[in-house]
């Protein structure tokens, strides 16, 4: 029996392209967002000192060692193209996606890829299923080019639970990959798009500056008065730092890029940097804190072109572009799929 | 230093890679790649790409159409945000954008109606791949006419460009034309250059080879007595600049051109031809009204208005019955003479016209007296205003005789100083033309031999619309004499306002820079939009070449002349340089 018999007899049906429903695991899944964190804000300042502060002068000298030389970006491109139903009557979700990772690094101010990684993947929640039938599905896909990612969340009667397991499952994909990425030459100054603690095990948070930028905030860190200071950053000002600690302890803190927006918050990224890095290489100096932020204001995106412009730094958005191209165009890819499996 | 080099023939050099994106899908016709980091590419280079298709490699010869850059900037916008409209920025890291082109597809081998592959790496064409692209690998062994060297960038060379002879020598066609702009020496430096391959070509031929072909030039000169100094060294020939351009097409010493035939109109009342600047050597002609009738010229002596007017084209056509009697001979070809009861001369022949006009009972009847007057009024005018080249009171006079019987060197027959008599003009071409379909149609005609008439001004001598006999006659020349052994180099500044027949009977054309208006015309509609605005930016020397095989024209290089094109160029022969041109000392070891 073909490995790709198991969709059939499970009641495979095809899913037709529609707008996927918010996902808020933009940088990060839900899970590691989660509010057992501990903060401190106080970390730069006390919290009756918190200022803003303009980092447009702070330009570092031209010989500064911490200045971000690769930039790391992930993607993950994918959708819900078929669903099973279990004996239960489970209705289980095939997601279909390809996930890639690069690194951009700044030669002599010229952005070269050197490293990308893609691969084809098929998430599915396995549990339901008989294991044999799961492997020899997987094996039919391999012979395709497609990676099996087994989903161990549990059957729901939500679908749109059931498809958000299968899309963190393929984010995890990529965040690997982002990994792989990152440990390839994680003691040149990196940075990398998104929080850093899905990271950890790519660097070594005690010696390698390893710089995190965050563009979509999901949570907010700050103090009422924290939060009115976030509101009135003028671009080229930054936040005092504070400390987050949960698996990885970071220092952060937020930078306004843009001010042209209509939204309150709209231009500020957040940065974060390993607290231990900073703590024993750095020394807890806060010029370090002001050249990057001066250095990642300099990158920012200036053209109105790019969507997510306002909030995004040039590197970034051409390793974003660049791992783009790699990528097959996924109705292409569906329809193969559809094709190998004769759904 | 000689700036410009043939291509190395040594590693290729990968110029990029093919791209289709939407919006700039390759053709059969054309693709576009992307140029690789720290590579130049430049209009008109010739590129090659191997894509392999369906299981097979195929190789497709392009030529560079355009080279685009493109910045990653989506609008000027952008750009300008970029630096937030201060010139002094340096954004922190170089820009990325990019380099593209366009690519015309000029073979294929094997031959296949296909587009290349995205991601087929393009290479740069070195000498032998631009000789593919051409088709010169499908030329007979010997058939090959260097036509220049093919450019291949803006300062780069690659190698010869040749044109097949099958297609100028009558064979698969015939004839050249050439269109270009006045006073950039376009034309005739071409012609010439042509003028001169051909016959060391025919001189290379093995005297013993069936298919030997035997060239004899003939040369019209239109403008001053430009033509009469190209066996003259040209002053502005400057060998280390020069030199290798000719040896790279096969011609180690560039020589003016050896024992040319100069025929000049003869002045009225002395043997003497019209002052040419050239002391010796020139040879006047000229034609009494014998010549004229046994030649079978006469009604080539009216111009256009007079031939589309019935009345007097019948009674000239009469009249020229009246004046000829024929011989048929053994061999059945017919001999013409004057008939010795008709006048002798051409004065003669006026005061015979003029009786006749005025009598009530003419010789030849049912013409009108209106019509006689007006054919004593065109003579009248005709005999004066050509005084000279029409013998008015002898029989006889000095008829061009162009007739050879094996490779000749040129012979370059004067129209300049008929400039004032156009009809004159067209009558001297008519009768050239007329002389050599004689000499090559019969049992006289001699096999192989090819006469090339090069003619400029053609909208002069075949005008589009016309219907007289002149126009006729060069255009059943272009027409049907091609394998009867008669090529017409022909030139023009604007084919739009030559005969069709002729333009479109050409198998080769050539362009040089030519007019915007003259480029937008239905005759050039053939070319692609980039090779028009190419045609608009030539420099002098060089020159688009169009057989009917090449799928665009072919850019190429014309070496320098090393003979004069003008008097102002020519180094006239003294007693210090009378000895043969020896570049000697400045060809390395």
């Amino acid at each position: 029996m073909s490995g790709f018999e198991f969709l059939k007899n499970n009641g495979a049906q095809r899913v037709r392209n529609y707008d996927p429903q918010p996902f808020l695991l933009d940088d990060g899944t839900q899970e590691t967002e989660s509010s057992d964190e501990q903060k401190e804000l106080a970390y730069e300042y006390s919290l009756d000192k918190w200022r803003a502060l303009p980092i447009l002068d702070c330009v570092p000298p031209e010989d500064w060692p911490w200045r971000p030389l690769r930039f790391i970006d992930g993607k993950d491109l994918g959708r819900t193209v078929a669903w099973l139903q279990t004996r239960e009557g489970h209705p289980m979700p095939v997601r279909l996606a390809e996930v890639g990772a690069a690194a951009m690094a700044d030669q002599n101010s010229q952005l070269r890829r050197e490293y990308e990684a893609i691969e084809r993947v098929v998430s599915l929640i396995i549990k339901p299923f008989p294991w044999d039938e799961v492997e020899s599905f997987a094996i039919a896909l391999q012979e395709q080019g497609f990676r099996l990612l087994p989903c161990l969340a549990e059957p729901s009667y939500s679908f749109e639970q059931m498809r958000r397991a299968t899309q963190n499952r393929t984010k995890e994909a990529m965040d690997v990959l982002e990994k792989q990425a990152l440990a390839q030459e994680s003691t040149l100054p990196t940075l990398v798009d998104g929080r850093l603690e899905p990271r950890v095990g790519a660097f070594d948070q005690h010696t390698d500056p390893v710089v995190g930028l965050i563009k979509t905030h999901y949570r907010t860190f700050l103090h009422p008065a924290g939060l009115r200071l976030l509101c009135e950053l003028r671009p080229g000002e930054r936040t005092p730092a504070f400390s987050l600690e949960k698996k990885l302890g970071v220092v952060s803190w937020y930078v306004r890029l843009n001010g042209q927006g209509e939204m309150p918050d709209w231009g500020i990224v957040r940065m974060e940097i390993p607290k231990n890095f900073f703590e024993e290489v750095i020394k807890g100096d806060s010029s370090y804190l002001d050249y990057l932020s001066n250095i990642v204001y300099a990158y920012r995106c200036r053209g109105t072109g790019y969507s997510r412009a306002p909030v995004s730094i040039y590197p970034v958005q051409r390793t974003e572009e660049s791992l783009g191209a790699l990528f097959t165009p996924i109705e292409t890819l569906v329809q193969r799929f559809y094709r190998y499996t004769n759904l | 230093m000689n700036r410009e080099s043939t291509v190395c023939e040594g590693a290729p050099i990968c110029l990029g890679v093919v791209g289709s994106p939407l919006g700039q899908e390759a053709t059969s016709k054309q693709y576009c790649f992307w140029v690789a980091r720290g590579v130049m590419v430049e209009e008109t280079q010739l590129v090659v790409c191997e894509s392999v298709i369906a299981g097979q490699s195929y190789t497709f010869y392009g030529v560079v159409e355009e080279v685009k850059r493109r910045s990653r900037k989506k609008s000027m916008d952008e750009e300008i945000d970029q630096a937030d409209g201060d010139t002094d920025y340096v954004p922190p890291f170089e820009s990325d954008g990019y380099t593209y082109a366009q690519v015309s597809i000029l073979s294929v081998a094997p031959a296949a109606l296909t587009p290349p592959c995205e991601r087929s790496k393009v290479y740069l064409a070195g000498q032998a791949e631009a000789a593919i692209a051409y088709g010169a690998d499908d030329i007979k062994k010997g058939n090959a006419l260097s036509t220049g060297l093919i450019k291949n960038g803006g300062a780069q060379l690659a190698g010869p460009g040749a044109i097949d002879l099958d297609y100028l020598l009558g064979v698969n066609g015939g004839h050249l034309n050439v269109n270009g702009s006045a006073g950039r020496g376009t034309k005739s430096s071409l012609l010439m250059y042509i003028v001169r391959m051909l016959l060391d070509y025919a001189r290379k031929q093995e005297v013993s080879s069936a298919s030997r072909r035997q060239i004899v030039p003939i040369i019209l000169n239109v403008k001053n007595f430009d033509l009469f100094y190209i066996d003259c060294p040209n002053n502005r020939f400057e060998p280390e600049r020069d030199l290798t351009a000719w040896q790279l097409l096969g011609v180690e010493r560039p020589e003016p051109f050896r024992n040319v035939s100069f025929f000049a109109p003869q002045q009225a009342r002395v043997n003497l031809p019209v002052p040419t600047g050239r002391d010796e050597e020139v040879k006047a002609y000229s034609w009494g009204l014998k010549d004229i009738i046994e030649r079978g010229l006469f009604r080539y002596l009216f111009a256009d208005e007079d031939a589309n007017d019935a009345n007097f084209s019948a009674l000239t056509l009469a009249l020229e019955d009246f004046l000829t009697t024929e011989r048929r001979q053994g061999d059945s070809s017919v001999v013409r003479a004057l008939n010795p009861k008709a006048p002798g001369t051409f004065q003669e022949l006026l005061t015979w016209v003029e009786d006749q006009s005025g009598s009530a009972s003419p010789v030849l009847q049912g013409h009108h007296s209106g019509t006689w007057k007006k054919l004593w009024r065109r003579l009248f005018r005709l005999v004066y205003e050509s005084n000279g080249v029409l013998r008015r009171e002898e029989s006889t006079g000095q008829p061009l005789d162009v007739i050879r019987r094996q490779t000749s060197d040129p012979i370059v027959v004067d129209l300049f100083s008929l400039a004032a008599m156009p009809e004159m003009q067209r009558f001297v071409v008519a009768t050239i033309l007329r002389q050599l379909v004689e000499a090559r149609t019969g049992t006289k005609a001699i096999r192989g031999l090819v006469y090339t008439v090069v003619l400029d001004e053609l909208n002069r001598f075949a005008p589009k619309g016309a219907r007289d006999p002149i126009t006729q006659l060069i255009e059943m020349v272009a027409s049907e004499m091609r394998s009867q052994g008669i090529i017409l180099l022909g030139a023009q500044q604007q084919a739009s306002r030559v005969s069709e027949k002729v333009i479109e009977n050409s198998a080769i054309r050539a362009l040089g820079q030519t007019g915007s208006l003259e480029l937008g015309i239905p005759v050039w509609k053939f070319l692609s939009a980039s090779a028009r605005e190419r045609a608009m930016n030539l420099r002098p020397e060089e020159k688009l070449i169009i057989q009917a095989t090449f799928r665009q024209p072919m850019l190429v290089r014309i070496p320098f002349p090393a003979w004069a094109m003008n008097p102002d160029e020519a180094v006239l022969p003294t007693a210090d340089n009378q000895n043969d041109v020896d570049y000697s000392d400045l060809i390395d070891d």
